[in-house]
């Protein structure tokens, strides 16, 4: 079988992007990945991340034709736009380092200053942490929020549902109630729950299925609660 | 101290050492999520009780063969209980039975005694760890180095280790990271074997790099094997707790039609859907194709019972060290492995009292790399990295079939060879250059298939209970036999 790839390249940080079309030939069951890394002797060869080829850790997150995708599980097949094309982006909320590679140190800079870490830990019911547990932070909820990535209304970006997912999950898990509070309290500064606008993209754009609204929901709970106890007990 | 790899080995001596004081720098190329760790599936085996450890370490003996070291097997069983309450305590959701842990029984276990926690064994206990250590590095006890290439160790005039050299991945930055004691952690080289279900990452140049400085390899050409579906860059690994809940394998089929969907989400997770697309069949319907591919390596860097590997300073853990684990590994005995290695690894090298290098060792080391750096760019040769590994892969796959050591030994010198004088890196762009990286690896990925080939011809006429060692000298390596009683 055939079909063009057309892949938006960049050389560089900051440098203007050009397109590129390459044609390929794949076989059945074969992924975007496949078909990116099948010319890639190719100079100059397109700059991608890839590691584990079976969607367990999110390297290869990237735009397949305007949808945040892992390549590595994204068939050829029935792909290709009513022109033959299969258009292939770097995603477009991180800034790009060449090609289809993204700086998306963002996510665990702010995953560190909202405090999203693990200390003293109980776990209620396994199977429901597990399906919790299961980001990679990847970012296709990153590229699919409408607010993610926007103008910074208050001046502090919005950290977006993977850094809410991961406090409500450390709260979840951890013991401390004063690790929780102060959690709490972040996420009710600038750049926390009240940038949500819940649209809900997150959820239907996460390749691990992970309950993202219900994480988001179960904070706005908490936050509330939490304002309360905090005005009931000044 | 310095941790290199942010996998299950890495994060957990990182973790072991911080706990006993020691302040850490974690260098790894991708952020911890990203390891191949985190597509890791199965479990790992805790026996409870001194007779049922005994048992644990009986049928890892039976499953290993003559060559399984049993002080490494008895080490581990006995470590096990402590280090599965340790996960626990870390944050990571074992799959419970009424009050107590599920214990499953994995082929050749004579007792059930493989935890697991759900079909992702490896992503749960990346995100436990992995938060634990944030917790650390928050508090400023540990600094993370992500997007960092091991380059080069930086060696006294002693020849101690006391830190290493890496390259950054987007920007080819060279940095000198010294260290009072240096972890290796940085993984197996299970990608260069073909079929393989391993990760794109697990190419054993970081061990390579250690070997060729003088640490020797232990039974370089075991590799672990499992069932998989072929798929188009990779096979899949069968998820091995598929197997034990009611999957059927035989040589080349699968048959999951036995399970309901709800056994497949639990135990499978994403396999039944990607083994579909890859395989264009129907697991509800129909028998997926299978075959046998590798998805570890079980030799590695030769390592004492503290972890320390020949080079003085240097220690490893995880799949970069030898598992002692003889022809097989009992499956579930990996992932202790691992962690048990990562855990004696950390305590020992936060307990190690040796001078950082010096800034003028560091320097030149530094310096040396960038000097490597700019060779490759100005080598003008005919053979690209890529195609060079191509080839490598080739062979090493040939020497570890049925037949053919003998002429991939000559195949592999002839790659040395044109290594030296003919690379040549098209792509000399400073910026997330791939080729670059792989260019500078090329001699340890030589070193390490070389010794391997030059293990598995040594193996065919050697007695059955003895390890291989591998050394290596300027020209190649030299196997020596070592009893495994010892």
């Amino acid at each position: 079988m055939k079909t063009r790839l057309r892949i938006r390249r960049q050389d560089g940080p900051g440098q203007a992007s050009r397109w590129e079309v390459r044609e390929i030939h794949h076989e059945e069951g074969h992924t975007v990945l496949s078909a990116l890394m099948e010319r890639n002797s190719e100079v100059p060869p397109v700059a991608l991340e890839a590691s584990c080829l079976e969607e367990a850790c999110g390297s290869c997150a990237m735009l397949i034709n305007g949808r945040a995708r892992l390549a590595c599980g994204t068939l050829l097949e029935g792909l290709a736009d009513k022109d033959g094309l299969v258009t292939v982006e770097p995603l477009s909320k991180f800034p790009v380092v060449r090609d289809l590679v993204v700086d998306r140190g963002r996510v665990r800079a702010d995953l560190l200053h909202m405090d999203a870490t693990l200390g003293e830990t109980r776990i209620g019911d396994p199977s429901r942490v597990q399906d919790l547990a299961a980001c990679v932070a990847c970012g296709a909820c990153l590229e699919a929020c409408p607010n993610y990535g926007a103008s910074e209304a208050r001046g502090v970006p919005f950290i977006g549902a993977v850094v809410l997912h991961e406090s409500r999950l450390a709260n979840l898990l951890g013991v401390d109630k004063v690790d929780r509070a102060v959690r709490l309290e972040a996420l009710m500064g600038n750049g926390g729950i009240a940038d949500c606008g819940n649209v809900q993209n997150c959820v239907n754009a996460c390749p691990k299925d992970i309950p993202l609204a219900e994480s988001i929901a179960e904070l706005g709970r908490d936050t509330t609660v939490h304002a309360i106890k905090r005005w009931l007990f000044r | 101290m310095l941790v290199i790899g942010a996998g299950m080995a890495g994060l957990t001596a990182a973790l072991s050492a911080l706990e006993r004081g020691a302040s850490v720098v974690l260098l790894s190329r991708f952020p911890a999520t990203r390891s191949p760790s985190s597509a890791f599936k199965g479990g790992f085996n805790a026996a409870e009780g001194s007779a049922e450890v005994e048992i644990h370490v009986a049928d890892a003996l039976a499953h290993g063969g003559p060559g399984t070291s049993e002080a490494m097997a008895r080490s581990r069983a006995q470590a096990a209980g402590g280090l599965a309450e340790w996960l626990a305590r870390q944050g990571l959701p074992f799959d419970r039975d009424g009050a107590g842990f599920l214990r499953q029984s994995l082929p050749g276990s004579s007792r059930p005694r493989t935890l697991s926690a759900g079909a992702a064994f490896g992503r749960q206990l990346i995100h436990a760890l992995d938060g634990q250590v944030r917790r650390f590095e928050r508090a400023g006890r540990l600094e993370r180095a992500d997007g960092w290439h091991l380059a080069e160790l930086i060696l006294d005039d002693e020849g101690r280790c006391r830190g290493a050299v890496a390259v950054h991945l987007h920007t080819l930055e060279a940095r000198a990271f010294s260290a009072d004691a240096v972890v290796l952690a940085a993984g197996g080289a299970g990608w260069l074997v073909k079929p393989t279900a391993c990760a794109l990452d697990c190419d054993g140049a970081a061990v390579g790099l250690a070997h060729r400085h003088g640490a020797r390899l232990q039974d370089a050409d075991r590799l672990a094997w499992h069932p998989s579906v072929p798929g188009p860059d990779k096979d899949l690994a069968v998820p091995p707790l598929l197997l034990v809940q009611g999957a059927k394998a035989t040589e080349d089929t699968l048959d999951l039609r036995g399970l309901g969907k709800p056994a497949w989400k639990r135990w499978g997770g994403s396999f039944p859907r990607l083994a579909a697309a890859f395989s264009g069949k129907n697991p509800a319907g129909e028998l997926l194709p299978l075959r046998s591919a590798v998805v570890g390596s079980l030799g590695g860097l030769r390592v004492d019972e503290d972890m320390a590997t020949d080079l003085p300073g240097l220690l490893a853990a995880g799949e970069a060290a030898s598992g002692g684990f003889g022809a097989r590994a009992l499956p579930g005995d990996e992932a202790l492995a691992w962690l048990h290695q990562a855990q004696v690894a950390g305590r020992s090298a936060a307990g190690a009292k040796v001078r950082e290098a010096e800034p003028a060792e560091a320097l030149r080391a530094q310096e040396a790399t960038v000097l490597r750096l700019r060779a490759v760019h100005a080598a003008h040769g005919s053979t690209s990295p890529g195609g060079l590994l191509a080839e490598l892969s080739q062979e090493l796959t040939l020497a570890l079939g049925p037949g053919g050591s003998l002429e991939a030994v000559n195949a592999l010198e002839g790659l040395a060879a044109r290594v030296e004088s003919d690379l040549w890196v098209k792509d000399r762009s400073l910026v997330a250059n791939a080729g670059t990286l792989a260019a500078l690896d090329l001699p340890a990925s030589l070193a390490w298939a070389r010794s391997v080939v030059a293990t598995a011809a040594a193996r065919r006429t050697a007695p059955p209970d003895v390890v291989l060692n591998a050394a290596w000298t300027g020209a190649g390596p030299r196997i020596a036999a070592e009893g495994v009683g010892a």
